[in-house]
């Protein structure tokens, strides 16, 4: 334990009305130290973030911040005690620039008589981005720079907020910060949060990513359904363990199935032939095998996301050719390219991939309507026989198939568009970060469905949502850096390359 | 009863008429007659009404000898005086203008702008409080439709087509229309001289066929005992007369303006009386004027100012003249009007003080 | 921030939190869908308590004649307002296919007399028309709202172009047929905007075009990436859309037997409201058949309620706006995006 106890949690707890979302947590948070919080979904951790955050207060125990008793009733409030939070959701307004979002509502110790100095505004704006050693322009708007960059300015506004008023010894809560953000990215935001940490700080940090939490932690706290149910130091942590207690069961150590991996054919069902996107990649080749999955890997930019764009027609390529079933194909929209036989799991899925008003049903059978017709007519009972097949089949926890797909959680709703992926008949199968915020227990059920598609003689080219996953699902690995393809790799289950082997090629 | 003169001249007088009017025109005639333009400014051509009005000031214009344009500002003020400026600055102190304004409020502007630049302009059916031609020499004369008189005759019929007793019931035009609020206020004049009859509803349904018909429909239901329908617009008893139909009687009903298919709608006997508002009088008229004063056949200032406020002569139409009426104004196109006798139009004086 | 969710995460097992949640959710819809009948059962029973001739068999018929065409113009705005688009070409369509309806049948101006065949020919310029408009508006990548209301000053004008700006007045006896005989006492005009009306609510409901309707208006991105074509789809709806403004221009010109280009002037946006009563949707993804007839119904009622009631004319605007706002309070579906920007 590094530094002085700067905030303690004495058997805090949160009902709302008859239930209990938080019981009897004890947390004790020293300065100079990361604490990573890790639990599946709904398993209180962003309760608790929120107490102290100053977002609700609890409705048992009490907290205390340097000694003194701590109760605050609004974020602000939260802030001036030297505790701030990064949401989940960004909070920054797309319209403004950089510098108005890291003072917005502060705007006041800038301003004389009500005009602003911006001057001033930005100089102070760029020093608090270069606290967490971000290079930008400060008078740029939020919308015109990415998500990352997002995540990052509102990192440093937090941190600004709250080292204004506790410098030293602020406290700073990460709600999943890395979600968003590339390989690149994360690295360097761990690098900021070490920075943080020795100048004193103390910062928790929330994250799906098991890896992450072991990478960047000193001590992990383990929640389930309200619960704590284990504290560990980091150093020498058990994964088994903390899966254990995160879950509730032991964890497979066969996490992506491999064993039933399946062993491509010679078949060949697509082959991509000197693909080219002016300015996003460049004379891309490789052949699709029935039966395989094919990993593409490649940080932010590399121009993996691109590829899977030409191939579900979102854009048009500039050169090269797609050849499916002997044949030369151009696909002008995702139609077209359903029609030739590939269909996308889109990457994010509440804005492209679910159809919210329409039942699960009905999102189940989307992409395959043609087939579901008596003469003009919709089949009620076919789409009703298929749909349930499909619930059953993909084990979607749902009440029934005419509930609508926005009431399921973020695991439920991808299991449903899986079905519609493979309900859609389509060869090939792309899937964009397949297990994106999705929690561990989906995730399990999700690689299962992969594998069957493949069992089923499906093609997949897959971006995953980790390195490690990747390697896991694939059974070929194809490298882009800087829109060239750059290396291959096959990957065999028991001989799978290792992450290290794959980054080299990517960097 | 210069209302009857025009019949004669459809039946046959037409022929000395034209003889006299051709040796009128060649006497006093200036020779630069065709060197002048008339600019007919409507609101736009896609109201049987308003095309009426073009085609009778080109009739106008024919008869003079003089070129002739339409210009068109779909209801537009601004689009209405910024076609008047054009066409003066393309042909000078050669150009008059016979105007249907876009708006009450732009009859200043258009007397103010015919003013500064020395072109003559009638102006036609609309006249702003307080604006007189007399102010303005060059503002020929304003010629209007007594929307008040013309109520009264139709609202007259109606109540002597039922004896003048029963419930009535009344379409009234688009709120806050002044034709509208002219009409409505004839048809509340008209009731004091027929104390039997019982209005049961007034409502409006803004001069649409569709609007008025469905309110007859309502009505029909409501008051069984419903004797006439009084609507101050030719659409509005279309639809009242349609919704009728439907519900299978025939009661008296007028209308307001003198539509093609009003008149037919007499001619079938379904609409008992509707207005004339005369086109070919009021434009053909008002164009002459402007062309007389335009080429010095007449100087408007010579005109005693209270003559230079005129109301154009209109027609009760109804089952007994609706006939020729028809065959000269929508057959023909043409009733066949001598426009060099400017005093024809002239049916009454507006009031001076208004 | 929905606290009851939180709640219930924690405390129940995942089976029970989604009986929990579709439970409460079920509920939340099932008041928001009754809103409207709710508001149609309160319509009709001021009308009947405050109106002793509202429940007549007359009044009834009118309210069915009443509402005929608006059900058609509703058919239009159902799919166009489903994709989150507008189409403002309605009135001007309407004008055109009521024009053109009387100068191809029997009447007073020619000598045409082209019957159902014309009703046909102009049924079919319509719904070209509504392709031209949605291939403009999806391959140009043009504002439903700017295409559509180019393309109806352009109808407009092609309207008074067909008339040469004196009305036709229709003498078809088949239309005299159409609006005054009847079958069961219902006005065989009416029967005929009903069947059109199921028409398009089977094609909504029950058909894979329907479908891709309500995906297009609800994602759109969602939609493209299930394969759907979206371009197609919408060039469909557009031209649906100008043939059931062309049917209701049709029906127009029977129902008054004139042709006019005014005929379709202010038809639409009462058109809106109702379906707005109805608790459909001006983002898209939201409405459908039940809530076009029965905000139609709604509206009707409350036009002809005015009338019977014989509200000051002067009066009447301010009364019917009133209500109108009180009335969408209880039904809108309010969506987190805000649409008064």
């Amino acid at each position: 334990m590094a530094g002085q106890l700067l905030f303690k949690a004495n058997g805090v707890g949160k009902t709302y009305g008859m239930n209990t979302v938080l019981r009897n947590i004890d947390m004790e948070i020293y300065s100079g130290e990361v604490i990573g919080l890790i639990g599946e979904n709904g398993a209180g951790k962003s309760t608790l973030m929120k107490l102290i955050a100053g977002v609700t207060k609890p409705s048992m125990g009490s907290m205390e911040l340097m000694g003194q008793p701590y109760s605050v009733n609004s974020i602000l409030e939260a802030n001036k005690h030297g505790i701030g939070m990064v949401f989940q959701e960004q909070s920054l307004v797309a319209n403004l620039t950089i510098s108005q979002n890291i003072y917005l509502g502060r705007e006041k110790k800038y301003s004389t008589m009500g005009f602003v100095n911006w001057a001033k505004m930005n100089a102070d704006a760029k020093k608090a981005l270069d606290r967490i050693g971000i290079d930008l322009d400060v008078t740029k708007k939020v919308r015109d720079i990415d998500f990352a960059m997002r995540q990052m300015v509102e990192i440093a506004k937090v941190l600004d907020v709250v080292t204004e008023t506790a410098n030293g010894h602020a406290i700073i809560l990460l709600d999943e910060p890395t979600t968003v953000l590339s390989d690149d990215e994360i690295k360097a935001l761990f690098e900021q949060v070490r920075k943080m940490k020795e100048a004193g700080n103390a910062i928790i940090f929330i994250s799906h990513r098991l890896d992450e939490v072991l990478e960047i932690t000193d001590r992990i706290y383990v929640f389930k359904d309200g619960d704590e149910t284990g504290v560990f130091p980091t150093e020498g942590a058990d994964t088994n363990i903390l899966y254990e207690r995160m879950v509730g069961r032991v964890a497979t150590g066969e996490f992506y199935i491999e064993n039933r991996q399946t062993v491509a054919t010679d078949e060949v069902v697509m082959q991509v032939q000197d693909l080219s996107v002016f300015g996003a990649f460049n004379h891309v080749s490789f052949d699709l095998h029935k039966g395989e999955v094919l990993g593409l890997c490649g940080v932010e930019g590399s121009g993996k996301e691109d590829v899977c764009a030409v191939l579900i027609g979102d854009i048009a390529p500039t050169s090269g050719k797609v050849i499916i079933g002997g044949q030369e194909r151009t696909f002008k929209n995702p139609y077209k390219a359903r029609h030739a036989g590939i269909l996308s799991v889109p990457k994010e899925r509440r804005d492209e991939g679910m159809i919210g008003i329409l039942s699960i049903e009905n999102n189940i059978v989307i992409s395959h309507m043609e087939a579901l017709q008596d003469g003009l007519i919709l089949s009620g009972k076919k789409t009703e026989r298929i749909a349930n097949e499909w619930v059953k089949k993909a084990g979607v926890k749902c009440v029934g198939i005419k509930q609508h797909i926005n009431q399921l959680s973020g695991g439920n709703a991808q299991k449903v568009i899986f079905a519609r992926a493979l309900e859609s008949q389509c060869p090939v199968l792309i899937l964009n970060h397949p297990t994106r915020g999705v929690d561990v227990g989906s995730k399990e059920e999700i690689y299962t469905l992969i594998r069957e598609m493949t069992e089923a003689g499906n093609s997949i080219i897959v971006i995953g949502d980790t390195l490690d996953e990747c390697i896991g699902l694939s059974s070929r690995i194809i490298v882009l850096k800087d829109g060239l393809v750059t290396a291959e790799f096959d990957c065999p289950v028991g001989s799978k390359p290792t992450q290290m082997d794959i980054v080299q090629t990517m960097m | 009863m210069k209302k009857s003169l025009v019949a004669l001249l459809a039946a046959g007088a037409l022929a000395v008429s034209a003889f006299s009017m051709a040796a009128f025109a060649e006497a006093e005639l200036p020779e630069d007659i065709g060197e002048y333009h008339l600019g007919i400014c409507v609101l736009s051509l896609d109201n049987e009404y308003w095309a009426q009005e073009a085609a009778a000031a080109q009739l106008a214009a024919e008869a003079y000898g003089v070129e002739s344009e339409i210009l068109t500002c779909n209801s537009d003020p601004n689009v209405q005086l910024q076609g008047m400026k054009d066409f003066i600055a393309q042909y000078g102190d050669k150009a008059c203008f016979v105007v249907d304004p876009a708006t009450t409020a732009n009859t200043a502007s258009i007397a103010e702008l015919c003013e500064e630049s020395g072109n003559y302009v009638t102006i036609l059916a609309h006249r702003a409080e307080g604006l007189f031609p007399k102010d303005y020499p060059h503002f020929v004369v304003s010629l209007m439709l007594d929307d008040l008189a013309n109520g009264a005759k139709t609202a007259g019929a109606l109540f002597e087509a039922i004896g003048g007793e029963g419930q009535v019931v009344e379409i009234t035009g688009l709120l806050g229309d002044d034709s509208a609020t002219n009409r409505h206020a004839a048809f509340e004049a008209a009731l004091a001289d027929y104390p039997d009859i019982e209005v049961v509803d007034s409502q409006t349904a803004s001069w649409d066929q569709s609007q008025a018909m469905t309110l007859t429909e309502n009505w029909l239901v409501q008051y069984p005992d419903l004797k006439a329908i009084f609507t101050s617009g030719d659409a509005m008893a279309l639809g009242a007369i349609e919704a009728m139909a439907n519900y299978g009687v025939s009661l008296p009903i007028v209308g307001c303006d003198g539509t093609k298919a009003a008149l037919e709608a007499i001619q079938n006997g379904t609409l008992t009386a509707t207005i004339l508002n005369d086109a070919y009088n009021i434009a053909g008229y008002g164009a002459a004027y402007a062309i007389q004063a335009a080429c010095g056949m007449l100087d408007p200032t010579s005109i005693p100012d209270d003559e230079r406020l005129i109301f154009a002569g209109t027609q009760l139409v109804t089952a007994d003249n609706v006939d020729e009426i028809y065959e000269g104004w929508i057959v023909n196109g043409n009733p066949g009007y001598d426009y060099f006798d400017l005093d024809f139009t002239v049916d009454h004086y507006q009031d001076p003080s208004k | 921030m929905n606290n009851k969710w939180e709640a219930s995460m924690a405390s129940l097992s995942v089976g029970e939190q989604f009986a929990e949640k579709v439970k409460d959710n079920a509920r939340k819809d099932r008041i928001r869908r009754l809103m409207p009948i709710i508001l149609l059962v309160v319509m009709t029973a001021i009308g009947a308590i405050t109106q002793k001739n509202f429940f007549s068999a007359r009044n009834l018929v009118n309210i069915l004649y009443q509402m005929s065409i608006p059900l058609v113009i509703s058919v239009s705005l159902m799919f166009v307002l489903l994709l989150g688009s507008i189409d403002l070409s309605i009135e001007g369509v309407m004008g055109f296919a009521g024009s053109f309806t009387a100068f191809l049948v029997q009447n007073r101006t020619n000598n045409n007399n082209f019957g159902i065949f014309g009703i046909i020919l102009v049924l079919l310029i319509c719904t070209c028309v509504g392709a031209i408009t949605g291939f403009i508006h999806t391959k140009g990548r043009i504002a439903s709202f700017i295409t559509t209301y180019a393309v109806g000053q352009i109808m407009t004008g092609v309207a008074v172009l067909v008339y040469n700006s004196t009305p036709i007045a229709v003498t078809e006896p088949a239309f005299v047929t159409i609006s005054q005989s009847r079958l069961f006492g219902i006005p065989y005009l009416t029967l005929i905007a009903f069947a059109i009306f199921a028409v398009g609510a089977i094609i909504l409901n029950f058909t894979a075009f329907g479908r891709a309707v309500y995906a297009i208006g609800d994602n759109e991105t969602a939609a493209a990436s299930t394969g759907i074509n979206v371009q197609r789809t919408k060039i469909k709806v557009f031209a649906l859309s100008a043939l059931m403004a062309g049917s209701a221009g049709v029906l127009m010109c029977i129902r008054l037997k004139l042709g006019q280009s005014s005929i379709g002037l202010n038809q639409m946006f009462p058109v809106v409201t109702a379906i707005v009563l109805g608790g459909g949707s001006l983002y898209g993804g939201k409405g459908g058949a039940l809530c076009s007839f029965v905000g139609v119904l709604v509206y009707t009622e409350l036009t002809n309620w005015l009338t019977l009631m014989g509200v000051d004319t002067y009066l009447r605007g301010v009364i019917q706006g009133i209500i109108i706002i009180v009335a969408v309070t209880l039904t809108i579906e309010r969506t987190r995006k805000t649409i008064s920007k």
